[in-house]
């Protein structure tokens, strides 16, 4: 059994050191002194972490809803959360830009002219353009890192008995009470495993940012595009040194998250 | 509850200062309403639709520009075919500068450009390792039987389907009779001639067909010209999307990418052929000084 996982491992061990050996020192060095790489590295980091929050805001109630209780429709509601999870990446970009950018059915009836359009309603009505645009890699994170986090925190929830929450409903607490106060701090070690899951899923996405946000350098330039740039025009050693440092802030952000749920729990 | 309170206003706080440093940070994204709209000459920004693999020269021909006069040119970077899903899609966008003329006529086909200049010109050929490690001299090279002490050239392509550069290859040599034994011999189909070239880098495989141009960013490979493709050539032209706001913009871009003092001398010095853009240009001049005596 030993051997059989040791494989796994080595063949991770394995591939960061062939990583590691194809770049040179000098490679990495100037690589991650350029001024746009040096800029996706922040977009992606601003960008990751604002998605796996917003996703852990939006995944945490559902999670509890679909682990705690029974209603109707409740399989069709799994099932679609589930989705993005199982849909390949660029059908999920192709897909945003259709929503926002063909004229919603009907709305024409309602007095706009060529039909309502959820992107240039924005770009002119709020002056907050969404495609080729931030917005647009953040909600491609979202979509896909909020399918994680309700499959990490409904496994959660459902482990975590619900008799300390019955019992505190029948002392007088009200459901919400009972939700803050017991069921969130019970499945505290969910939560930071399902923001680690959402922001390490953040941090790979690739085809729907390519679609969805372009790929425009200083702009909408994350490291997962910059990779594929490099790539596109045969700087190997470009793409390799920035998916070693893609390693890097994954491992670094998986060893932070760790020690802080280790403090917290103490 | 604190902890749990102090967990949720953390993370807000956290999400809004994130918010507002993303705002911060990119610049022109609170467009004015409307302001794309109108022409305004230099102000506004072109956005050109860049297959990939001409990032390098077309980087640093709009950074020469936007130092000389000013106006900013957005490149959005992507594979030819999913820039025509946005282009088709998105509907936005002034320029297409896809990796070579197929995709324009695509484009075309489906009204999304209308006016397209050509750029410059490539050629197919097979690239290999530096200092040709299995001697190949041609297609025949390829097709040399494996055996033991010798294993088979292997040898990778783009796919047909799907890559500009297959398509030509393949149209060249089916009416010689050759396509149906170098497909035979064809290890691996790859999804665009960027990865055809990186197979021959890492020495995942030992030859295929790539562009001429190519050189100029893959130093280590090696060109070998083919005679079956000596009257072939692959064009690099820009097209003008039909639904662009700043059209007068749009076509003042153009005219620098392709005079031949500025953009066309860019594009030689990255390995492409301008000859024939420098001949029609020329050829143009002398018409318009003939009509005008």
């Amino acid at each position: 059994m030993g051997g059989l996982s040791s494989t796994y491992i080595l063949l991770i061990a394995l591939l960061l050191i062939a990583d590691f050996l194809f770049v040179s020192p000098s490679d990495f060095a100037s690589v991650l002194g350029k001024a746009e790489i040096v800029s996706a590295f922040w977009l992606t980091l601003q960008t990751c972490t604002l998605a796996s929050i917003l996703a852990l805001w939006v995944a945490t109630p559902l999670a509890y809803l679909l682990a705690r209780f029974q209603f109707r429709g409740k399989g069709w509601i799994d099932t679609l959360v589930d989705v993005p999870v199982v849909l390949p990446p660029l059908v999920l970009g192709i897909s945003l830009l259709v929503l926002f950018h063909r004229p919603f059915p009907f709305s024409d009836w309602m007095g706009a002219q060529d039909g309502f359009i959820l992107d240039e309603w924005f770009r002119d009505r709020i002056g907050f353009p969404i495609t080729y645009h931030w917005p647009a890699i953040v909600i491609a994170q979202f979509a896909v890192a909020t399918a994680f986090a309700v499959r990490t925190l409904r496994v959660t929830f459902e482990q975590t008995s619900p008799r300390c929450e019955e019992i505190a409903r029948t002392l007088g607490c009200t459901r919400a009470r009972a939700f803050l106060e017991i069921a969130l701090p019970q499945a505290w070690r969910g939560l930071v495993a399902a923001f680690t899951v959402a922001w390490a899923r953040s941090l790979g996405e690739f085809g729907p940012i390519l679609i969805f946000a372009g790929a425009t350098r200083f702009r909408t330039e994350v490291l997962s595009t910059s990779v594929f740039l490099e790539l596109s025009i045969g700087e190997l050693e470009g793409a390799v040194a920035v998916s070693l440092l893609m390693v890097a802030m994954a491992v670094v952000a998986l060893i932070l998250v760790r020690w802080f749920s280790k403090e917290r729990a103490a | 509850m604190p902890r749990v309170l102090v967990a949720i206003v953390a993370s807000l706080l956290v999400a809004f200062c994130l918010i507002a440093s993303l705002l911060r940070r990119s610049d022109g994204l609170h467009v004015a309403p409307n302001l794309r709209e109108t022409d305004s000459a230099a102000s506004a920004e072109i956005q050109v639709f860049v297959a990939a693999s001409n990032r390098a020269v077309i980087e640093e021909i709009s950074r020469n520009y936007t130092r000389e006069t000013g106006q900013r040119v957005v490149l959005q970077f992507g594979a030819s075919q999913t820039l025509l899903t946005q282009m088709e899609i998105g509907r936005s966008g002034d320029l297409f500068l896809p990796a070579d003329d197929s995709y324009l006529d695509v484009a075309n086909e489906k009204g999304l450009i209308d006016d397209i200049f050509p750029i410059a010109t490539m050629r197919i050929g097979l690239a290999v390792k530096k200092g040709n490690p299995r001697d190949i001299r041609g297609l025949d090279s390829l097709l040399q039987p494996s055996s033991l002490s010798r294993p088979g050239v292997r040898l990778v392509q783009a796919t047909p389907d799907a890559a500009a550069i297959g398509k030509l290859t393949r149209e060249v040599l089916l009416p010689l009779g050759r396509w149906p034994d170098i497909e035979r011999c064809t290890m691996a189909f790859r999804a665009n001639v960027n990865e055809v070239a990186n197979d021959i880098r890492l020495g995942v495989a030992d030859t295929g067909f790539i562009y001429d141009a190519m050189l100029s960013t893959y130093p280590d490979l090696e060109w070998i010209e083919l005679p079956e493709f000596r009257e072939t050539v692959s064009l690099v032209s820009i097209g003008v999307i039909r639904k662009t706001a700043s059209r007068d913009a749009a076509h003042r871009f153009i005219r620098y990418v392709t005079s031949p003092e500025s953009g066309l001398k860019v594009y030689q010095r990255y390995g492409f052929d301008v000859t024939r853009n420098i001949i029609r240009l020329e050829r143009e001049r002398s018409g318009d000084s003939d009509s005008q005596r």
